[in-house]
């Protein structure tokens, strides 16, 4: 794990420190991989600086030089937020993952509507949503399965961009709504359910769906 | 050298440079410019994105390791990172063997 920001950063008073801060500020996603990727900047920034303090630059143009060398901001910003937008996708591609991967054994198990009393609920519908669920979430899995591939071991192939940060983000958000409306539609037909019912379909398909789907609109503004 | 015209072959230069030993970016960047003879002139900012990239395709492993007394993320060629640099470089012999017969002069 990298140590806190250089002291320079938090005064933003040297053209390192200035350049540090305004990347760190053009920055968006996950915390704790924008602070990985600021704090290796700031090492390499150091490490420039004390190479070309050994070549016989002063303080302030050594700063200069390491910063002109790392890039203007306008070129290094859109490539570091490519690759935050890809962290962000993957950690969204986990949750929903996660989420995805419990429905199966929680609606054959534990809040099986059919089970509370033997037989599913009277009606078309009900047996429709059943079918419906399973095949939608099936395809969610495989869909979500491709994109968590695409952000890591695919860029051996193609490079991973904002395009697939944008696919996790969408496919994360309709499956939370796709699987938590039609959770929430079959367990509405079947009348007569327990609070234990309620609180299981809660804990294990609404809060998970919607960490997931909160995880998805913060990748999408990543991008 | 122009950064358009390395378009294509950074990864494979990056996984070269840390072929032998692991390396924290700067010095994967020394390493380039060393290597090149000071020719490659790319904004090094823009190595450190390659650089998660091919962490993330499995090429890399990365570490924070403590380097000269600085805490440093450092960079190793994987299994699968030896692979691909050793298909690289039998793809570049045959490219380069193949542009060179037909520009080179009789």
């Amino acid at each position: 794990m990298p140590t806190a920001a250089p002291a320079r950063m938090m005064g933003g008073v040297s053209p390192t420190g200035t350049y540090l801060a305004d990347l760190d500020a053009a920055l968006a996603g996950p915390r704790r991989a924008r602070r990985d990727l600021v704090a290796e900047a700031a090492g390499h920034l150091d490490d420039a600086v004390a190479a070309y303090e050994r070549a016989g630059w002063d303080a302030e143009q050594a700063e200069r030089r390491a910063v002109a060398d790392f890039g203007p901001l306008d070129v290094v910003v859109p490539a570091f937020q490519t690759t935050l937008a890809v962290a962000a996708a993957r950690r969204t591609a986990w949750l929903l993952l996660v989420a995805l991967g419990v429905q199966p054994f929680l609606w054959d198990g534990p809040v099986s509507v059919a089970g509370t009393d033997g037989r599913a609920p009277d009606g078309v519908l009900y047996p429709v949503l059943d079918v419906a669920v399973e095949v939608v979430g099936g395809a969610m899995i495989l869909a979500t399965v491709a994109l968590l591939a695409a952000a890591t071991i695919g860029n051996r192939w193609h490079r991973a961009g904002r395009g697939v940060a944008r696919a996790t983000s969408l496919v994360t958000i309709v499956a939370a709504v796709t699987m938590s409306a039609t959770g929430l539609a079959m367990s509405v037909l079947a009348q007569g359910l327990h609070p234990a019912y309620w609180a299981t379909v809660t804990g294990f398909l609404f809060a998970p769906m919607a960490v997931a789907a909160w995880s998805g609109r913060r990748t999408l503004a990543t991008c | 050298m122009r950064a358009d015209a390395l378009r294509g072959h950074l990864d494979s230069l990056v996984l070269a440079v840390v072929e032998h030993e692991p390396l924290h970016g700067y010095a994967i960047i020394e390493a380039l410019q060393v290597r090149s003879g000071g020719e490659l002139e790319l904004p090094t900012g823009t190595v450190y994105p390659a650089l998660r990239r091919l962490e993330a395709a499995g090429y890399l492993t990365s570490d924070w390791d403590e380097v000269g007394g600085r805490r440093r993320r450092t960079y190793a060629l994987s299994r699968a990172g030896r692979k691909a640099l050793a298909q690289h470089r039998a793809e570049w012999r045959t490219f380069s063997s193949v542009i060179g017969g037909v520009l080179g002069e009789a």
